[in-house]
């Protein structure tokens, strides 16, 4: 194991390597970094974050580590080239978003909150967002598990005053 | 899961669902309803939701209707999302006829020329409220936000060489529903040139101006929480007043400025939008050109979409029962005309519109 390498362990017991740089993406472990509070042998227990969770949160890390180093070294780096790799970034978070169900987004958002990493934070809530935006109430209660508390005369006048505008 | 979503995420992910859809969900539930109720929310949600773009206002005589120009495939297609007439409540009947729009923040301030009363209005919520003009008022009115009040403000503005006779500006607080003479410095020797293009973006009021000392033309601002005109800000470039033609002066996606320059000796038409205007805007301006065109005849109003430099326009056919034909011009002046079943009944224009919670007033 390389000096910048540290190890995470997951709720359920799984341990993970990953390069220093990488965790430092979740300002939580920065700080611990900081404070010298780890063991180099030992792996940092994250109580909050099953394992499958924790894998997800790595691959990302371990995605724009790479995209942040990159900028350093192409900081006088064409217009064009910026933009094709923001496009490069933004199709992996695509595809990257894609292959999760919604209960794994809502346990990653949670991950990434408990982790504070700003990014992928947004990221997250952009695709709920996404997702969302052109469902029902009904739908929503569903997947937020939401019981409706309003009265149907309530509802109704809510439906009412929308009637004025757009919607 | 989701059940367990502290409030501070549950705000985070419903700031960036647009406000067309958050109308609609507010009646999931009563956390719901209060959070997309809340004034807070209404900011955090203009600054963070993805922008409906290209979706824009068409205006008829009565009517705004809300399109959705698709661009993604070869022949672009247009769809009216939605249509709504400003109707005051107390006399149902009596529809207002809309002239000149204003657009700030997803509120649109509407004159009209027979009317001693404006009326700002959120066509997304159906929040009106119609504000009588004081006799003698300045002829042009313009919407912007005062951080300092936590309101919007309207100024009725004098333009052309007036701009330095101060008599007559005005100013109206909406949090507190009075006019007051507004005294403000004013900044010698400048001119509001086609004072009719201006706009707001982030709270405050963009005009072109004329340097009469320095014989140059640049951007005039209005801070509504100063309540004062400020500094000239730069064009893309040094514009000869008396030859070249300042066009139009817009708001893109509520975070930059674009200007349509005319240069005479070229006959070129250039498109230009600045980098993003922080609120506190300390640094300086800096632009891009997106767009070099030949000459076209521009109607009153225009969008472009910046990554796929192209612009979109709309003027009124004179044959086929007057209906509006939206233009698509692209970088290399190929121009497609889409046809509508809209018929408006003046020479119809875009707003760029941001579709908001925002409210006004109590």
């Amino acid at each position: 194991m390389s000096s910048n390498m540290i190890m995470l362990k997951s709720s359920d017991g799984a341990s993970f390597e990953i390069e220093e740089a990488a965790a430092r993406k979740s300002k939580i472990i920065a700080n611990m970094i900081e404070v010298e509070c780890v063991d180099e042998d030992k792996a940092i227990p994250l109580q909050n974050v099953t394992g499958n969770i924790l894998a997800l949160v790595i691959e990302y890390c371990n995605k724009h580590i790479v995209d942040d180093d990159d900028d350093v070294a192409t900081e006088e780096a064409s217009e064009e080239e910026e933009e094709a790799k923001k496009k490069k970034v933004d199709d992996w978070e695509a595809e990257f978003m894609n292959s999760m169900s919604l209960e794994t987004m809502f346990e990653l958002l949670l991950a990434a909150n408990y982790l504070n990493i700003k990014s992928l934070i947004d990221l997250v809530c952009q695709t709920i967002a996404n997702n969302i935006k052109d469902k029902t109430p009904e739908e929503v209660r569903k997947i937020f598990s939401i019981e409706n508390d309003f009265t149907p005369e309530e509802e109704e006048e809510i439906r009412k005053e929308n009637a004025w505008a757009f919607g | 899961m989701a059940s367990e979503l502290p409030q501070m995420l549950l705000e985070e992910i419903l700031c960036r669902v647009p406000a067309t859809s958050l109308k609609r969900l507010r009646s999931t539930c009563k956390e719901w309803n209060r959070l997309i109720n809340y004034k807070k929310f209404s900011r955090m949600q203009l600054d963070k939701a993805t922008k409906q773009l290209p979706v824009f206002m068409l205006q008829k005589r009565f009517k705004v209707c809300l399109l959705s120009v698709n661009l993604h495939s070869e022949i672009p297609t247009v769809e009216v999302t939605g249509e709504v007439s400003l109707i005051e409540h107390s006399t149902t009947s009596i529809k207002y006829k809309i002239e000149q729009v204003f657009h700030c923040d997803g509120l649109l301030l509407c004159t009209t020329r027979q009317d001693s009363r404006i009326v700002i209005w959120n066509p997304c919520t159906g929040q009106t409220r119609w504000i009588r003009i004081p006799k003698n008022c300045c002829p042009h009115f313009a919407l912007g936000y005062s951080q300092a009040s936590k309101s919007y403000k309207i100024l009725s503005y004098q333009g052309w060489d007036r701009y330095n006779d101060d008599q007559g500006f005005a100013i109206y607080d909406i949090s507190s529903s009075s006019w007051k003479k507004l005294h403000v410095t004013p900044i010698p020797n400048y001119d509001l040139t086609r004072c009719c293009y201006a706009t707001s973006l982030k709270g405050k009021t963009y005009w072109f101006a004329f340097d009469k000392k320095e014989e140059q033309t640049g951007l005039l601002s209005f801070d509504y929480t100063r309540e004062r005109f400020e500094r000239l800000l730069c064009l893309p470039y040094q514009c000869d007043p008396y030859e070249d033609l300042f066009l139009y002066l817009s708001p893109v996606k509520n975070e930059k400025l674009l200007v349509l320059l005319r240069r005479q000796n070229t006959s070129r038409e250039e498109i230009w939008i600045s980098n993003k205007i922080d609120d506190d805007e300390a640094e300086e301006m800096s632009w891009n050109k997106i767009l070099d065109s030949g000459y076209h005849h521009w109607p009153r109003s225009f969008l472009v979409h910046e990554e796929k430099k192209i612009l979109v326009s709309c003027h009124r056919s004179t044959f086929n029962g007057r209906r509006a034909i939206v233009s698509v011009v692209w970088e290399d002046d190929k121009t497609t005309q889409v046809k509508t079943t809209l018929t408006p009944s003046y020479e119809p224009f875009f707003v760029d519109y941001v579709p908001s919670l925002i409210q006004f007033g109590l």
